[in-house]
């Protein structure tokens, strides 16, 4: 061994000695253990969910060894698919940002690097591989059979992927000296929809393998005998025939090659010369802002803000005092920053939309189907448009210096997404209804219950945030007692909305049930205590949101 | 225009503790900054500086003690007080999506600065980001994050402004502006307290100083009477004085 093996392999121990350390201190205190009891009652039933034997006989002993094998192969192919995707988004060699400086700087040598990056991926790959050995136990006639071979295919994937990431990050830099930017973005989109057209025509269009007009054991069988499918799948069929062996005879001389495939990968990869410096680098930082995002309970998109064009000009939807400076500065943040995910958001309100309205046969069941979209629409688009507190943690600071009261801040932060979410679900409500044609006065209030259930249901989940403002993202210490605190804290929020939709709907579903009253009477009593109670529940928790935001702890980053 | 010394205090500290659970970061402060003075802050390591600095602006909250700003008591009147101050921390984060320009924007209309838009270009140019007024908050490099900081505190009349390190990452063209607007905005009448630990910034600018040491002041007043409380540097620079007042032995000899 050279090129500084040994100090790698003391880090690697020390790492690991590190991370043990750190989880037992967090068991230490009392919070900790408190949190680590409801994340690890997710962790058993999540694992009791894949250990459990099913009633049912295995998928292999219905469908045949044969159709087994070509399954579990175009489901690794599938594996592998995704994982080669992820490998174009993190090209070169992952370290974290904290360490890249320090490692790079070292007198270490660059393949020294990367079989301590594969020393990493093997014991991650490892913990997803159990649970992937464990989904293959219930697929396969043989469970110890099915455990091991989807154990070492999961590894392999995994292995295969860091491969092919130090070879499209060696790529790119010589493509970088031809071409100064090269469009990754374009050339990922291009083999995306390449293969997707490859499947399309193979799959669908393929004389005798469709499986909209075939049954799917008749689609599988089609893929076993087509030639170019059957070449493709060719690498997985050793792990496919380990998991689907029904003998030791059969089982032990394809684990043989799946292992000696493994190895082969794992060497291969271990002795790279390829210089992945500045892809590292980019994939690092790259990889440290999403995480951070993670953290604060966003998705891992919408990272980098994209300039507009000049004569782009956000708009001050909110005046131009204070508040509406704040309004401002969040409204820019989501022009800039989040245009895929409204362009997504919409795509999926649009379905949605589209799907509800295509069932209202009568104009009554319009109102259902309005419901339906609001509800929908309410739950998904908060979740999926979040430009709320968790963008400003880095802020807070500054945020706490500004001259209003935190009720205002914490208002006029919200209020871009609340706008934002209420005219996407409105203009649902209002789409389904006048393909129906019953937009009339009912509309408006219930438009207007829409933005209350928004801003109540944002301001919710800010609060429950700034009160508990740390998320579970991938490397975060304390696994347990993160899975813990999420499953309490949304326990806490969903019980909460339903407690003040409850409240809102009970006068009507009283005056319809008790009195018996006429539908118009109800509606009405319906509309008025669900406005009331919206209306007193969204001031009632903009007053709770400055409160937690005046107690927010900005001394917790230290 | 009255003398640093007669001005009235822009900012009033009394016995300001702060306290993280069991540790104590400041214990028992009291110090005044005047209108038109630079008061410079100075201590080792985790004397209590940030905290202090922080506490001042409504970042932390007071438990203990009187902080008053421009005569509005910070736990009175919050917003009042904040109306008054601007605060430069010493990595300031601007906000990713925001060009400069409309960083400068978004400060005139929290601070209710009218007419703001002569004093943001001249500012711009000042610290030399008018070619840059398009670039966003995401795309700074530190010393353009700090440069940006600064136009954002300086836009207005600000009665007080707090510095935590204000020429970290700066280029010497950069620091050279910095120094000087520091300057011009004591002369124009703010108070301005300045942390740093380049003692020759404190010594060439600060009119008076305060010397933190473990959470407690050892020192509050100007350099002439900093050198009367420690006999043995009668003819010292703020380095030796630093040195003396906080127990850290003599300066290594030049």
């Amino acid at each position: 061994m050279n090129g500084g093996d040994a100090a790698v392999r003391l880090l690697l121990r020390l790492k690991w000695r590190g991370f043990w350390r750190r989880q037992a201190r967090r068991l230490r205190t009392g919070k900790g253990l408190l949190l680590a009891l409801p994340g690890a009652l997710l962790v058993v039933w999540w694992g009791a969910a894949f250990l459990i034997p099913s009633e049912r006989s295995p998928l292999a002993a219905r469908l045949g060894p044969e159709l087994t094998e070509g399954l579990i192969q175009v489901l690794l192919a599938g594996l592998t698919l995704v994982t080669f995707a992820n490998a174009f988004s993190f090209r070169g060699l992952y370290i974290p940002a904290s360490e890249i400086e320090t490692l790079f700087a070292a007198p270490l040598s660059r393949p020294a690097l990367v079989r301590m990056r594969m020393a990493i991926t093997l014991l991650r790959s490892a913990v997803g591989a159990v649970f992937g050995g464990c989904a293959a136990m219930r697929l396969a006639s043989e469970p110890l059979f099915g455990f091991a071979g989807g154990f070492v295919a999961f590894v392999w994937i995994a292995v295969l992927g860091q491969g092919l990431s130090l070879l499209l990050g060696s790529a790119e830099n010589r493509v970088a000296a031809l071409f100064a930017k090269a469009p990754v973005g374009l050339l990922r989109s291009a083999g995306i929809a390449c293969t997707a057209a490859l499947l399309y025509g193979l799959i669908v269009e393929g004389p005798d393998m469709s499986p909209l007009t075939r049954s799917p054991l008749d689609w599988l069988r089609g893929i076993s005998q087509a030639p170019l499918l059957g070449a493709l799948l060719a690498p997985f069929w050793p792990f496919a025939r380990a998991v689907a062996a029904t003998s030791a005879a059969e089982f032990w001389p394809a684990f043989g090659g799946a292992v000696a495939i493994l190895g082969a990968s794992l060497a291969a990869v271990a002795q790279s010369t390829v210089d992945y410096r500045e892809t590292a680098l980019a994939t690092s930082a790259e990889l440290a802002r999403r995480l951070a995002r993670m953290r604060r309970g966003l998705g891992a998109g919408g990272v980098q803000a994209k300039r507009l064009p000049l004569s782009w000009r956000t708009p001050w939807l909110f005046g131009r005092g204070p508040f509406g400076a704040i309004a401002f500065a969040k409204s820019a943040s989501i022009l800039r920053k989040a245009r895929a995910g409204v362009v997504f958001a919409v795509m999926v309100m649009a379905a949605v939309t589209f799907f509800a309205s295509r069932h209202v046969e009568r104009p009554a069941d319009a109102w259902g189907a309005a419901a339906l979209v609001a509800g929908f629409g309410t739950f998904y688009l908060t979740l999926g448009l979040r430009y709320d507190f968790r963008e400003e943690l880095d802020h807070l600071g500054a945020i706490r210096a500004w001259p209003l009261a935190s009720w205002r801040i914490f208002a006029a932060t919200l209020a871009p997404q609340v706008l934002l979410v209420s005219l996407f679900v409105d203009a649902g409500v209002a789409f389904v209804l006048a393909r129906a044609g019953e937009i009339d006065a009912r509309f408006a209030l219930l438009a207007l219950a829409v933005t209350l259930a928004v801003s109540v249901w944002v301001a919710i989940d800010n609060i429950v945030f700034l009160l508990a403002p740390t998320r579970s993202a991938p490397g975060n210490d304390g696994v347990l007692q993160n899975a813990g605190r999420s499953l309490l804290l949304g326990m806490l929020r969903s019980l909460t909305m339903l407690a003040v939709v409850a409240a809102a709907a009970a006068p009507s579903l009283v005056a319809i049930q008790i009195f018996g009253a006429e539908l118009d009477f109800a509606f009405g009593i319906g509309a008025a205590s669900a406005l009331a109670v919206l209306g007193a529940c969204a001031v009632a928790s903009v007053a709770l949101g400055g409160w937690a935001l005046a107690r927010f702890d900005v001394s917790r980053e230290r | 225009m009255t003398s640093p010394a007669q001005a009235p205090p822009a900012l009033v500290v009394r016995g300001f503790t702060k306290r993280y659970e069991a540790f104590v970061a400041v214990q028992d402060l009291a110090f005044e900054a005047r209108a038109g003075e630079i008061l410079g802050l100075v201590g080792p390591n985790g004397a209590g500086k940030t905290s202090t600095l922080r506490s001042i602006a409504g970042v932390l909250p007071v438990a203990s003690g009187v902080i008053s700003v421009c005569g509005h008591d910070l736990a009175l009147a919050e917003q009042a007080a904040k109306r008054c101050l601007r605060w430069i921390p010493d990595d300031p984060q601007p906000f990713e999506a925001l060009t400069i320009d409309e960083h400068l924007e978004f400060t005139a209309a929290l601070y209710g600065c009218a007419n703001w838009r002569p004093q943001a270009d001249e500012l711009l140019a000042r610290f030399e980001l008018s070619e840059k007024r398009d670039a966003l908050g995401g795309e700074l490099s530190r010393g353009m994050r700090q440069k940006l900081a600064m136009c954002c505190a300086w836009l207005g009349a600000p009665q007080l402004v707090l510095l935590d390190e204000p020429l970290s990452g700066l280029d010497p063209r950069g620091i050279r502006a910095a120094k000087q607007a520091i300057l011009e905005l004591a002369a124009r009448g703010a108070a301005v307290i300045l942390s740093s630990h380049l003692l020759e910034l404190i010594e060439a600018l600060a009119s008076r100083l305060l010397i933190l040491d473990r959470g407690r002041c050892v020192f509050v007043g100007t350099l002439d009477e900093a050198r009367a409380a420690f006999p043995a540097q009668q003819r010292g620079s703020l380095e030796e004085i630093f040195f003396a007042a906080t127990g850290g032995g003599s300066a290594p000899q030049a």
